[in-house]
């Protein structure tokens, strides 16, 4: 179980357990815009390559 | 109470699961257990709205990561084993009214790497054989929340139908020493008559054996056995063809066409399946707009199906539909 965000290339994601013991897990894909506000770069590289704590993926 | 018995006339297992007898069933607007959860709403299966995508145990699975023992005994003839796997749910978007079909390409990019995610996570239990992804659309096939989402079944033993699947490969691929995908694909293409859409890694078409009067098969053009072996380009054309076959499935009679998508690639007990290919089949319950194709006393009691339709004629149909899409 993931308790904090992971990230590969630009996916993000994040695992949580519901209280009946059960997994959720969410996908976040950052987006050129985030991307571009988190690191000051707008390549594709850039956003391939995102910033690495779930605030700034969100 | 969940459990798997054993059918000796046929040599499958049966799941036994009736807790699902009361889950949620088409329930009313504004009470859908999976939107998210709403300031001061009801608690609902997901918490949060800031999500592309969201997955998520089952609150009434068939299968379970941590299933229970049988509550009977089973006999010589009928044995019983725990339930042993998991069901999970994919939802598509926060939006209570979308569906697949309104994802635009570079969505469906994005849902391309969550299904191999969750394909490689699932993979990696020691327990489980093979990961089933698949989406039941609309009422006509049993739908109960309307919410779009798509499921995956991960099995602890290979599914009947899968199974067969394996053996008939394998026995093409002994006999011929080809893959029998690379061949019925080579068919279509060389027929052109019940090609629907292709482009540069994939094709679709109406296969010769369809069941269904709009059953559609989805291929990937080389001998790929799992979602897990694309290329971003693959994934890219995927996400392409998949669009256009969905929206030429709502554009045929310009309704919101039901259908069972489910998706066939490579078990994942740690064997070698040569034979393996991954596509990806669609089963449109509808034979007109009004009118089911039902499986009824021939096709649930004798096996065989019957196709009210000609595959050729049912291909030209959906080729001829002009899809609306939506821009990456």
């Amino acid at each position: 179980m993931n308790e904090s965000c992971e990230h590969e290339d630009e996916m993000c994601i994040e695992t949580e357990v519901k209280e009946d013991g059960r997994l959720l897990t969410y996908y976040h894909f950052s987006k050129p815009g985030e991307v571009q506000e988190t690191t000051g770069a707008a390549t594709k590289d850039s956003k391939e390559a995102p910033s690495t704590t779930k605030a700034e993926a969100k | 109470m969940s459990e798997m018995r054993w059918h000796p006339l046929l040599s499958e297992w049966v799941i036994t699961a009736t807790h699902r007898q009361d889950r949620t069933f088409l329930p009313p607007a504004g009470y859908c257990p999976l939107c998210p959860t709403a300031d001061g709403g009801f608690p609902t299966e997901v918490p949060r709205p800031d999500y592309d995508f969201v997955v998520f145990e089952n609150k009434f699975p068939s299968l379970k990561r941590e299933p229970e023992e049988p509550a009977i005994a089973g006999t010589a003839l009928c044995p019983v084993k725990p339930s042993s796997g998991a069901c999970e749910v994919i939802l598509y978007s926060p939006k209570h009214d979308a569906t697949l079909t309104d994802l635009p390409p570079n969505k469906l990019v994005e849902l391309i790497r969550v299904w191999r995610d969750r394909y490689n996570t699932l993979a990696a239990r020691d327990d489980i054989k093979y990961v089933f992804i698949f989406e039941n659309k609309g009422e006509a096939v049993g739908v109960t929340i309307h919410h779009p989402h798509g499921q995956i079944y991960a099995f602890s033993e290979l599914p009947p139908l899968i199974e067969r699947e394996l053996k008939n490969e394998r026995e093409h691929m002994e006999k011929f020493g080809k893959c029998i995908h690379c061949e019925i694909i080579a068919d279509e293409k060389k027929s052109n008559e019940r090609l629907v859409a292709e482009n540069d890694n994939f094709i679709a078409f109406v296969p010769f054996y369809a069941r269904y009067p709009y059953e559609l098969h989805l291929y990937s053009k080389h001998h790929r056995s799992a979602i897990n072996e694309f290329s971003k380009q693959e994934d890219l054309d995927l996400a392409e063809i998949l669009h256009v076959v969905l929206k030429k499935f709502d554009g045929l009679w310009n309704i919101s066409l039901p259908y069972m998508m489910v998706m066939h690639q490579r078990p994942t007990d740690d064997q070698d399946y040569p034979g393996s290919h991954f596509h990806i089949e669609f089963y449109p319950p509808l034979r007109t707009p009004q009118k089911r194709k039902y499986l009824a006393g021939v096709e649930s009691g004798a096996g065989t199906y019957i196709n009210d339709t000609h595959p050729e004629v049912t291909s030209k149909e959906l080729r001829n539909v002009l899809p609306h899409l939506e821009q990456a």
